[in-house]
């Protein structure tokens, strides 16, 4: 009873104090805006170009915590998605499809829209699936052997559908609608494309939104597949996603330029020239007049990045939030209260996905590079990506800022070794590729020394010793 | 077998009688290969767990599964889950809907919280609890969910005697406010005190049903627990 009474006593300051917001949750945001404005005022090209990358690191490091560390799914291929973000954009602004590719190009595309609305609407899977998206396939070949209009095409399309979803006891409505996503998505896709074919590249920004939609798309159709997998199976399975862009990026050489050619010229964004006149004087004003595109361009990330923080920092204290770190805790007892542990799971992960690819896209537009290659979005990348999660701190939104930090200033320092010739008893010693070593042993050593992160485990330590220095000092005094 | 509205039903049987079998079958976490389950006259065979949650089934763990990374109110918050309905995208950009609906969750939660005695640690990580109380936070959570019928595995199991009457407390008061509760348990005393009706089980089996005193008397009962020869 006495606990009781307690308890009501306490409950009414404890609810007043988690009403709103409080100073010390918008106190990080608002130093961080102002370092953001002020920044290329002190720093020097060199600075302002790591700052570029930390920044896109911010955001793919953001978006693989939500999905590792809050949802605790692990992706190893998440560098397949930034990949992707990158060439869709880079592809859509300076190398525009070759006419003859379009239609076959196109028409894959809406094949692959209409497995989603498959998918998502009837919920088959295994076989069925399987058989639904030959299906698609087959009467997508079909429609271009027969060189078939628009409507003719649809007709044979919801036709086929219907029937193959009678076949399969499935929903007819639901496939027949996949069947039009497909011949739809595929019309769409192909008049876009030749629009950007003519015009000889679209903007930047266009490129980025369809990358998103690509990208998010891919990985909902990847997700839906693979998030049924747990632990090391799950690894294993992105891990081969990952692989498999790659090798696609390197081998598409028709679309990707292959790993020799690369895609170059890719144009930059000039962020500040668009906004509108008092925004632009902020920003004039904050750089001292330095305001050259390289600053725009930082400004650009920062500005993505900066939302990327704000959006996954409220993401993380609302209710699909919730759900995603009880998918984490234990999926029987998420699913014992009515989440859809399944759904939340493709959730974060579609969402995880669309971020690496907006960086991707910031990453292709990079002023004064231009230029992507396969090598850049390879298994090492995904590694990083882990590493910087681990490194912040897993399920901590400010963590991401730190690990990203703290990865861009090691690999600028693994370069420079790279080059240095380090001379042991007269011997050269070669520390040349030793960049997976050392980052792999960073990552070996967190783990067991800091399993919380540097961040949180260094305050800890820090945390301890104060206490333990306080406890001795009290003991001496006594 | 069944459960009238408003009633405390015990589910008892020796060791591999079936009796967890029978609580994951209905809650949808096993598949049911035969026979029909019905909650408030409709048939939920063939549902998913969650679905089932949210038609108002919700129930407490064997072995505790809290969330442990997040605070014990968290924990009860993500209970609220199924009854509301803001998405990922008003969560996100803070939109009028997620503040309302989340002053509603906060109140909920506070109240299940002060009701199971631990308002006073809503900040407190789940794990850091004491093994009495997470249970209690478990069956917080539980009843966050709104549910009509709560599934307790084993609630009393690994608690102290004045927990245990606690939660004789907690759970006539639930009793009363018009929650059902199906409960499984070893503790014959605690089962015996809440119970209005005691269901026996033996090797997947229905061998008495009954109120309490009719079920301790009943010699199939007595022959199971204690062997052959009792009989």
């Amino acid at each position: 009873m006495a606990t009781k009474i307690a308890s009501t006593s306490a409950s009414p300051r404890i609810k007043h104090k988690r009403a709103g917001a409080n100073i010390f949750s918008i106190l990080p945001f608002v130093l961080f805006l102002i370092a953001y404005f002020l920044a290329p005022r002190f720093t020097q090209e060199k600075t302002l170009t790591a700052l570029i990358y930390i920044g896109i690191n911010v955001i793919l490091a953001l978006g693989l915590n939500l999905l590792m560390g809050y949802a605790g799914q692990i992706s190893l291929g998440h560098a397949a998605f930034f990949g992707l973000g990158a060439y869709i954009s880079a592809i859509l602004t300076v190398q525009p499809i070759g006419a003859e590719v379009v239609p076959g190009f196109s028409a894959g595309l809406g094949v692959i829209a209409g497995i989603a609305v498959l998918m998502s609407l009837t919920k088959v899977s295994g076989w069925k699936l399987a058989t639904g998206i030959a299906a698609l396939f087959i009467l997508s070949w079909i429609c271009r052997l027969a060189h078939l209009g628009q409507i003719s095409s649809i007709v044979i399309f919801t036709t086929g559908m219907a029937i193959f979803a009678f076949i399969l006891r499935l929903g007819w409505w639901k496939s027949a609608l996949a069947g039009i996503v497909a011949t739809a998505g595929g019309t769409v896709c192909a008049r876009f494309l030749m629009g950007v074919q003519t015009n000889g590249g679209t903007s930047p920004w266009i490129g980025m939104f369809v990358g998103v939609l690509i990208t998010g798309l891919i990985a909902y159709l990847i997700g839906a597949q693979v998030l049924r997998l747990k632990g090391h199976y799950l690894a294993m399975a992105t891990l081969g996603f990952g692989f498999i862009v790659e090798i696609m990026f390197e081998k598409w050489v028709a679309v990707t330029g292959g790993s020799s050619d690369g895609i170059c010229g890719i144009p930059s964004i000039m962020f500040v020239d668009g906004l509108p006149r008092p925004l632009r004087k902020l920003f004039e004003i904050a750089s001292a007049g330095h305001l050259g595109p390289k600053e725009q361009y930082y400004y650009l990330v920062w500005a993505f990045a900066f939302l990327a923080l704000l959006l996954a920092a409220n993401i993380v204290r609302s209710r699909v939030g919730r759900a995603f770190r009880a998918v984490h805790g234990s999926e029987v007892a998420a699913e014992s209260l009515g989440v859809n542990t399944e759904r939340y799971k493709i959730q974060v992960f579609v969402l995880s996905a669309a971020l690496a690819s907006i960086a991707g896209s910031l990453y292709a537009h990079n002023f004064g590079v231009g230029y992507i290659n396969p090598n850049e979005f390879n298994f090492m990348v995904s590694i990083q990506l882990v590493v910087m999660v681990v490194i912040g701190g897993m399920a901590s939104v400010w963590g991401a800022l730190f690990g990203a930090t703290a990865i861009q200033f090691l690999k600028n320092w693994i370069l420079t070794l790279d080059k240095t010739n380090i001379q042991f008893h007269g011997h050269d010693l070669a520390l040349k590729g030793l960049s997976p070593i050392i980052f792999g042993s960073i990552l070996v050593l967190v783990m067991i020394l800091l399993p919380q992160g540097l961040v949180r485990g260094l305050t800890d330590i820090i945390g301890a010793a104060i206490r333990g220095a306080r406890r001795t000092t009290k003991r001496s005094v006594e | 077998m069944q459960v009238m509205c408003g009633q405390t039903k015990a589910l008892i049987g020796p060791n591999g009688a079936g009796k967890s079998t029978l609580l994951n079958l209905l809650t949808g976490v096993l598949p049911v290969t035969s026979g029909d389950i019905r909650l408030g006259g409709k048939s939920i065979v063939g549902r998913s767990c969650y679905e089932v949650a949210a038609l108002g089934m919700a129930r407490t763990f064997q072995n505790v599964q809290l969330f442990e990374n997040m605070t014990v109110l968290e924990n009860v918050m993500v209970g609220c889950h199924c009854w509301t309905r803001q998405s990922l995208f008003s969560g996100a950009l803070r939109l009028w809907g997620h503040w309302r609906e989340e002053k509603k969750i906060i109140a909920e939660s506070m109240e299940q919280l002060e009701r199971v005695g631990l308002a006073d640690q809503s900040d407190n990580a789940a794990g850091s609890l004491p093994f009495g109380k997470q249970r209690m936070l478990e069956i917080a959570r539980a009843l966050a969910s709104r549910p009509r019928l709560l599934l307790l595995d084993e609630p009393a199991s690994g608690l102290s005697t004045r927990e245990t009457s606690e939660l004789s407390a907690l759970l006539r008061q639930i009793v009363t406010e018009g929650v059902t509760v199906l409960l499984v348990d070893h503790d014959m005393q605690f089962i015996m005190d809440i119970s209005d009706e005691v269901m026996v089980l033996d090797q997947g089996s229905k061998i008495a049903e009954g109120t309490p005193d009719q079920v301790q008397n009943d010699p199939h009962v007595i022959a199971a627990y204690l062997g052959m020869e009792a009989e």
